[in-house]
């Protein structure tokens, strides 16, 4: 019977006010940001001009700058292509022995940020590290390799694409899963197979899915802060960005730069729009339609296992780096560490930074997820219980900071907010809440909306029946239901939030904010045991987003992926 | 326990309207029907009752007393939805007690009330469930109990039965007459199932996209159909279609296969001239043998057999009229075949049950 797509009736003044809340919040802190940056960049002296463009390509720093994120964005994306295809097709279309095992290994390197695996790859690859030491001493090198060749250009690519390929794997599974399996059968009906199947039927069928996980891993790699700065490879975008981030007066460059970022964003999405909106939802549409799975040969069966444990072997090395490094306690010119300890566990909770820092983090991420819970909770309802004119508006622009670049948002806000209240040179820690906030707003959302999904309307109509008003309905009866969903994406926007990386580089200015990101990247400047306590660090974030995307799975089930898609 | 009123209710959702001007009169104590096909408004116009949906134009009266823009939860209502609604996080005393805990009764009276009702649907020993664990027919009297244990003012039934299986189905009919008059509480029903509504309804209004069609018992209703939609929707009906001659009484029709005689008081205005069409049930039609006192029969109608289905406690039999008009009929004691497939055949009714309806369109 509800055939509109609105009602007027459902905009009752409690609706109202929360869309009332929702524009402000989104307007405030999405979209005022994004076009203060984009007035600054082509106005100038009241003027409209395209200046600072000019000036941008001139620059031959940033010229570099832009073909090296370029070089990075596309060399990253065709990487994790290469390792998540097979992958995929592996493990949506055979069925073999450990299939769900080596399916949720595969996803686990997702649990560190690249910056911080970068730290401890840093020493196994460096010129006198472990990796070359071993070469050297078992006679099959003269000279160390230059294994991040480039100035840090392949150590980046490769740290990014080990950490990106499990989303590009979702998107690709989802992608596959969703080929109705007759159009293949019809395929082979009349006469095609083998790879000739797979390139005129299974590949253009599954290109929307494969584009959206492309788009997300290029605009991840174009715009990734941490790992180059750990690399010193400073002539990137992000980089150069984060540079002008502290002189936002001074040097207009910046705005011109993250208008450049964001143009490259948009057209990305626009493309895939254009191309693959239309039919990826059609797709989608046939609910029905499950894949189905071959079973594997014991001959295919262990060349599958071979495949899948080395890939996911390989992934956790910076891992494994990262735990040997904070371990560490002296390591110098030996393949593994002379001597371990367990004192750098102890320090980060004695040394002032970094037990501040932490400290800073929690109560950063407690105030953001927060938001995240009451304007998700509201966002989803709404998106699922309620008509109103602009749904579809809505909905995307809770999803648009899946997309936006963590960059672009702190840019924006430094540059925003300058001289009023929110100025992070007062204190950061307004806009730091609101930009972990916004940026980890998505994952909230869709856990949200899959739990009132998943529950029937009337559950709520008969608890009103019962004469229970829509508060009691509320509290009584829909959150004991969607609670498990709410606890899911609550967790996962705070350890998120937890390893922001971007917005806390470019947003905490002072060492009395740091948040714990931060803390690892100043801890890098220090020669002596910096490296060290960054592991340590950094082996907190990671046992802490393991544990919260374990949760999650175990809530979420097969939806977890979801909640990495566009 | 209340009586309803619904002046002039309607409910438009974007261009379709769901709901067109409908007017009924439910008393007190009374197990009412609302019954149509699918899309006909039922279930939207029960939802207005309970609360759900604000009508665009009209007014709902409970016991007169307008409920019009009062909200579901202060309605006193006690719905069963379809899909029942249990709330799973809650156990089936849980879920029973919920209004109760709600309407602030003292424990001692909710677990004696909760423990009446599910007493009631013969549920006593699943308190302690959860609702996952319930088969359909249990979850459809725990949903029951907990409408029940309200004392609404009226319980409001969304077509309860559709989701069990024809057994159970049968079952729960039994079951939900007799709690109805176990509690002498005003019931409305929404279904699209005529049996349902004919073995259960006090009263039965049947809809026809969005306004009433007819409302009556479910006698009057099958055997004096108010127009050719419900004669049509309840059960099954012979149209022979014609010209109204006379409107006093016996009614007279003419038809390409005779003159038609009527004594039932159309429930339309007509007039001599009219076209009309006569609705004649199958098993009004008898076959017709030569009187043996010489008397004159009415309403003869003269065709050839075309088809016969035997179905043991009756026989169809497929009959074409002489104008082509192919009519049905049923044998109840089909202990041998009144005639084969081909064979002429002399049929005819009587005028008590011949009902003239004004031709539809």
């Amino acid at each position: 019977m509800n055939r509109t797509r609105f009602d007027l009736s459902d905009l009752t003044p409690g609706v109202i006010a929360i869309l009332g809340v929702l524009v402000l919040f989104f307007g405030l802190f999405l979209f005022y940001p994004i076009l203060h940056v984009l007035m600054n960049a082509f106005y100038t002296d009241e003027q409209f001009s395209m200046e600072f463009f000019g000036l941008m390509l001139q620059s031959p720093v940033q010229q570099r700058a832009l073909l090296n994120s370029f070089e990075l964005g596309i060399v990253t994306t065709a990487l994790t292509t290469i390792i998540s295809l097979p992958m995929a097709v592996a493990l949506v279309r055979y069925d073999f022995i450990g299939r769900g095992l080596l399916g949720g290994l595969a996803l686990v390197p997702m649990i560190m940020p690249p910056f911080v695996g970068a730290i401890g790859m840093k020493q196994m690859f460096a010129r006198f590290g472990s990796i070359n030491l071993f070469l050297l001493e078992s006679g099959l090198i003269d000279a160390p390799i230059d294994w991040f060749g480039g100035g840090g250009f392949w150590g980046v690519v490769i740290l990014e694409a080990l950490h990106l390929y499990p989303i590009m794997y979702l998107n690709i599974a989802a992608g596959l899963a969703n080929v109705d399996p007759s159009l293949e059968e019809s395929a082979r009906n009349v006469g095609a197979g083998g790879f000739r199947l797979f390139r005129t039927i299974t590949f253009p069928l599954m290109l929307p899915g494969y584009f959206a996980g492309a788009i997300i891993v290029f605009i991840w790699a174009f715009t990734d802060l941490g790992t180059p700065l750990i690399f010193e490879f400073r002539e990137v975008v992000a980089v150069q960005i984060f540079n002008m981030s502290t002189d936002v007066h001074g040097n207009p460059l910046g705005y011109a730069l993250v208008v450049f970022v964001v143009l490259v964003t948009l057209a990305l999405f626009y493309l895939s729009k254009k191309f693959f909106g239309g039919r990826h939802y059609e797709m989608v549409a046939r609910g029905h339609v499950t894949s189905a799975s071959k079973r594997a040969t014991s001959f295919e069966t262990v060349l599958i296992w071979g495949m899948l444990l080395s890939i996911t072997g390989i992934a956790l090395i910076p891992h494994l780096s990262v735990v040997l490094t904070s371990v560490t306690e002296r390591w110098f010119m030996t393949v593994l560490p002379s001597d371990y300890t367990t004192a750098y566990y102890g320090q980060i909770f004695e040394h002032d930074l970094t037990l501040l820092s932490i400290r800073n983090s929690l109560w950063l991420s407690v105030m953001s997820t927060a938001i995240d819970i009451v304007l998700g909770v509201a966002i989803a309802y709404l998106l699922t219980r309620r008509r109103f004119p602009f749904r579809d508006t809505l909905d995307a622009v809770a999803m648009l900071p899946l997309a936006l670049p963590g960059l672009v948002l702190a840019f924006g806000y430094i540059s925003g907010f300058s001289g009023t209240v929110l100025d992070v040179r007062i204190s950061p820690v307004p806009l730091l809440i609101i930009a972990y906030a916004v940026r980890r707003l998505p994952y909230m959302v869709r856990a949200a909306y899959a739990g009132f999904q998943q529950m029937s309307v009337t559950l709520e109509e008969a608890s009103m029946n019962m004469g229970a008003g829509p508060l009691r309905t509320l509290w009584k009866i829909t959150m004991p239901l969607v609670l498990a969903n709410i606890a899911a994406g609550a967790i996962l926007s705070f350890s998120f939030a937890m390893l922001e990386v971007s917005d806390s580089l470019i947003l905490a200015i002072k060492e009395p904010y740091y948040p714990i990101t931060k803390a690892i990247y100043s801890l890098m400047g220090r020669i002596t045991d910096g490296p060290y306590m960054a592991s340590a660090m950094g082996m907190l974030g990671m046992v802490l987003l393991a544990c919260s995307l374990l949760f999650t799975g175990k809530v979420l089930g097969k939806r977890m992926g979801q909640l990495f898609k566009v | 326990m209340v009586s309803l009123t619904l002046q002039g209710i309607t409910r438009k959702f974007g261009d379709v309207t769901a709901v067109d001007d409908v007017s009924l009169e439910i008393a007190r104590g009374e197990l009412f029907f609302l019954l149509g096909p699918s899309g006909c408004g039922k279930t939207t116009l029960l939802r207005l009752i309970a609360g759900f949906y604000a009508p665009d134009a009209g007014s709902i009266l409970f016991d007169g007393q307008e409920v019009t823009r009062r909200p579901p939860h202060r309605r006193n209502t006690g719905m069963v939805f379809q899909n029942y609604a249990l709330w799973p996080h809650m156990t089936v005393r849980e879920n029973v007690a919920y209004g109760l805990v709600l309407r602030k009764v003292p424990p001692s009276e909710q677990n004696d009330r909760v423990a009446e009702a599910l007493r009631m649907v013969r549920m006593e020993r699943y308190g302690e469930r959860s609702p996952n664990q319930l088969s359909g027919g249990q979850q459809q009297r725990v949903a029951l109990a907990r409408a029940l244990v309200i004392r609404p003012d009226v319980v409001l039934l969304d077509e309860p039965l559709s989701n069990l299986d024809a057994r159970l189905r049968l079952e729960m009919r039994d079951e939900i007459r007799r709690i109805h008059d176990e509690t002498a509480t005003t019931m409305i029903y929404v279904t699209h199932d005529q049996k349902e509504a004919l073995s259960m309804a006090d009263r039965v209004a049947v809809m026809d996209t969005g306004a009433v069609a007819q409302t009556g018992e479910p006698r009057s209703i099958y055997d004096r159909p108010a127009n050719a939609f419900v004669a049509d929707f309840i059960g099954e009906t012979n149209f022979v279609a014609g010209r109204l001659t006379r409107l006093d009484m016996p009614l007279a029709v003419e038809t390409p296969v005779g003159i038609l005689h009527s004594t039932i008081e159309p429930a339309e205005d007509l007039s001599p001239g009219d076209e009309v069409v006569c609705s004649i049930r199958p098993e009004a039609i008898r076959v017709s043998r030569p009187d043996p006192t010489g008397g004159e029969e009415e309403n003869v109608l003269s065709g050839v057999v075309r088809q016969t289905v035997y179905l043991g406690d009756h026989e169809q039999y497929s009959v074409q009229l002489d104008d082509g008009t192919l009519v049905k009929l049923v044998d109840h004691r089909p202990g041998q075949r009144l005639a084969g497939p081909g064979a002429p055949i002399r049929l005819s009714c009587d005028p008590s049950r011949v009902v003239v309806i004004g031709k539809p369109g």
